[in-house]
């Protein structure tokens, strides 16, 4: 691997790593404050996938609109998911929610063969992303700079929203603490929605930009999606949204070199490599990278 | 204080088996003298595919962790299996890149079983050393990534598996009796395994890590030797299927049919072996009305069309009902004992009468 492939692909896989971060900050989000992992959120993906395809490619509507109707319909999708999964079982344990997200997900995935196409469909991209710029010795695509650019501001207002808004502090303190945030006045229900509104959009912008790097939409692409953001959480500590963060980058790293660096007759099982590294970073730290290990197992 | 062998405990698991063993062999008994083929077909696979959910029941019914993974150990002992006891002929033909021991061998259905099922404790215990060490909560999605692999792996190797091609010709010689006697085996490993120290531990990691703990079980071994034995079954299980299912490809062992396992066990009770049965039993008459569903059926002059995802989708509401009304599923905690002591009492009154 010469210098500038290395550069060149360090760029790919920190654009790549951001998007899995993206991800893995809406799972950390919901967990932060309902303490379960919504395996639905994956899905979401899909939903964006398939609103952009109906638009885009079915209803003729221009692709910026499309991705954003995409983005919105993601995050309502994701509020009903907690309004019909979530809040009845609210005094139900880790397992039984988990479990419930799950059929979710199968139900989103199932009406979408339903209602809309079983089949895999492809999606026409504009060809802007394909575009490669040429900076000095170095060939950097488009998507990738486009990808990096809008998970770090989606990032930067998410840090922002937490950090400096009432409703952000809110969050917070229901993450820290869920009992003692409602008995200062956090109310309860709207604080979770709020939490799946914001995994909600993550997802859908997320998404949109999972389904302009793939450039096709099939009913099951969510698994993709959330295996993904589950093992981007675990890398780096579930419960953190740091780690989230982490996580997600190292997994990008470990997609793009391992891509790169594996001999070709095994390039078929990059996907098993990838996630036998993470089993090893995860047998020398089972809490993740970013948490410390707990005085007490749970 | 750690808890031992305890009579009490196994006597009543044993007659929860006899109960359970009873009622299996009545619904096998009923489909023989119906004699009609899918029927003996459905039957079948039901015993078998509920082999399959008693050996998940045994890892997460005792340790309450929701493993996504343990479908690749159904994989696992499906495809070893399946190697292992493909006519020779057919695996020069199909399989040239074997290793020629490999090829030339073929072991019979009860070897290959038992094979299989230690190739699968052997592979659980190499992979599972990681998963264990975590918190509960992670432990569960960590699985999640042991399916990938293990998918990924079968999916690629091609020299072995033929990749998505998937194998055939499998010597189908799983007839329903086979089929009824790996079940009863494997549900009283179960209740066995539940009623024995080495259960018991795990339940209590369950119910309370903490106490558990303080009374000096260390949670990491009791995690991954649940994890090993529950795998062990797992694979036995799928080692049955691929004698019943003659030819099949990487895509039976993924996430619909982990989907279809966890359902099972949430509907029946998690938390109890017989609740397991029930679950699979309920799931299996639901999947097969909605399949028609599914395919599309014409009543009189009415054409229904085709539903995709019927059957995922009504199984999928299944789980929320069940959720919903009843979170510990049909059985509880309870297990199935019939009162057969009872029943002779009542016979003799009634014969002296």
């Amino acid at each position: 691997m010469t210098l500038e492939v290395f550069v060149q692909q360090l760029i790919n896989a920190i654009s790549l790593g951001s998007l899995y971060a993206l991800l893995a900050l809406g799972l950390a989000m919901v967990y932060g404050v309902l303490k379960v992992l919504n395996f639905a959120h994956g899905d979401l993906v899909a939903v964006t996938g398939y609103i952009m395809w109906l638009l885009w490619m079915k209803g003729g509507v221009s692709f910026p609109v499309a991705v954003v109707a995409g983005i919105l319909g993601a995050t309502l999708v994701s509020i009903l998911t907690e309004l019909i999964a979530f809040r009845p079982l609210r005094k139900a344990s880790y397992a039984v929610l988990l479990i419930s997200s799950f059929a979710v997900s199968v139900i989103i995935q199932n009406l979408v063969r339903l209602l809309i196409d079983p089949r895999p469909q492809g999606m026409k991209i504009p060809a802007v992303f394909d575009r490669v710029m040429i900076i000095g010795s170095f060939h950097i695509g488009f998507l990738a700079l486009f990808t990096l650019a809008t998970c770090l501001s989606a990032m930067g207002l998410l840090l922002y929203f937490l950090m400096r808004t009432r409703w952000g502090m809110a969050l917070r303190a229901a993450a820290a603490d869920f009992e003692v945030a409602r008995l200062v006045g956090v109310p309860a229900n709207s604080v979770i929605s709020l939490a799946f509104a914001v995994a909600g959009l993550l997802a859908g912008i997320g998404g949109a930009l999972w389904v302009i790097r793939s450039g096709g939409i099939a009913p099951t692409m969510g698994l993709y999606a959330i295996i993904t953001a589950f093992v981007s959480n675990i890398i780096g500590g579930l419960g953190s949204l740091v780690g989230a963060v982490v996580g997600g980058l190292v997994y990008g790293f470990l997609d793009i070199y391992l891509r790169a660096l594996l001999p070709a007759e095994i390039r078929a099982f990059v996907q098993a490599f990838i996630l036998i590294a993470v089993v090893i970073i995860l047998a020398i730290r089972p809490q993740g990278l970013m948490l410390k290990r707990r005085e007490v197992s749970k | 204080m750690r808890p031992g062998w305890s009579r009490r405990r196994l006597a009543v698991a044993a007659r929860s088996w006899l109960s359970t063993s009873v009622l299996l062999v009545l619904v096998a008994a009923t489909a023989s003298i119906l004699a009609n083929k899918s029927i003996t077909n459905v039957v079948t696979s039901f015993l078998i595919y509920t082999s399959l959910v008693v050996g998940y029941q045994m890892f997460m019914g005792n340790s309450g962790i929701v493993s996504f993974g343990h479908v690749a150990f159904f994989g696992i002992g499906a495809y070893c299996a399946a190697l292992l006891n493909i006519p020779p002929e057919t695996k020069e033909l199909a399989l040239p890149a074997l290793p020629t021991f490999l090829q030339q061998t073929q072991t019979g259905a009860l070897p290959a079983i038992v094979i299989a099922a230690a190739l699968s404790a052997l592979v659980a215990l190499v992979i599972g050393f990681a998963p264990s060490r975590m918190q509960a909560e992670t432990m569960g999605i960590a699985t999640f990534a042991v399916l990938v692999i293990v998918y990924t792996v079968i999916h690629n190797w091609e020299e072995v598996t033929r990749g998505g091609l998937g194998i055939y010709d499998i010597p189908p010689v799983m007839t329903p009796v086979y089929a009824l006697l790996g079940l009863v085996i494997i549900t009283g490993v179960a209740l066995a395994y539940k009623a024995s120290p080495y259960g018991l531990r795990i339940q209590g990691a369950r119910d309370d890590p903490l106490a558990v703990e303080s009374l000096g079980v260390h949670l990491v071994p009791e995690r991954l030797f649940c994890f090993v034995v529950s795998a062990a079954v797992m694979g036995a299980g799928g080692a049955m299927w691929a004698h019943n299912a003659r030819a099949f490809g990487p895509a039976s062992f993924y996430f619909r049919d982990t989907f279809n396992i966890i359902a099972m066990m949430i509907v029946g009770g998690s938390a109890s072996v017989t609740g397991a049965i029930v679950g699979s039993a309920v799931v299996t008459v639901v999947s097969e009305l909605m399949r028609f569903a599914e395919n599309g059926i014409v009543i009189g002059m009415i054409e229904v069309p085709q539903i995709h995802g019927a059957v995922q989708l009504s199984v999928a509401l299944l789980i929320l009902a069940t959720l919903f009304l009843r979170p510990t599923g049909i059985m509880g905690t309870g297990e199935l004992i019939l009162p057969f002591s009872q029943w002779a009492r009542d016979f003799k009154k009634w014969i002296r009468r």
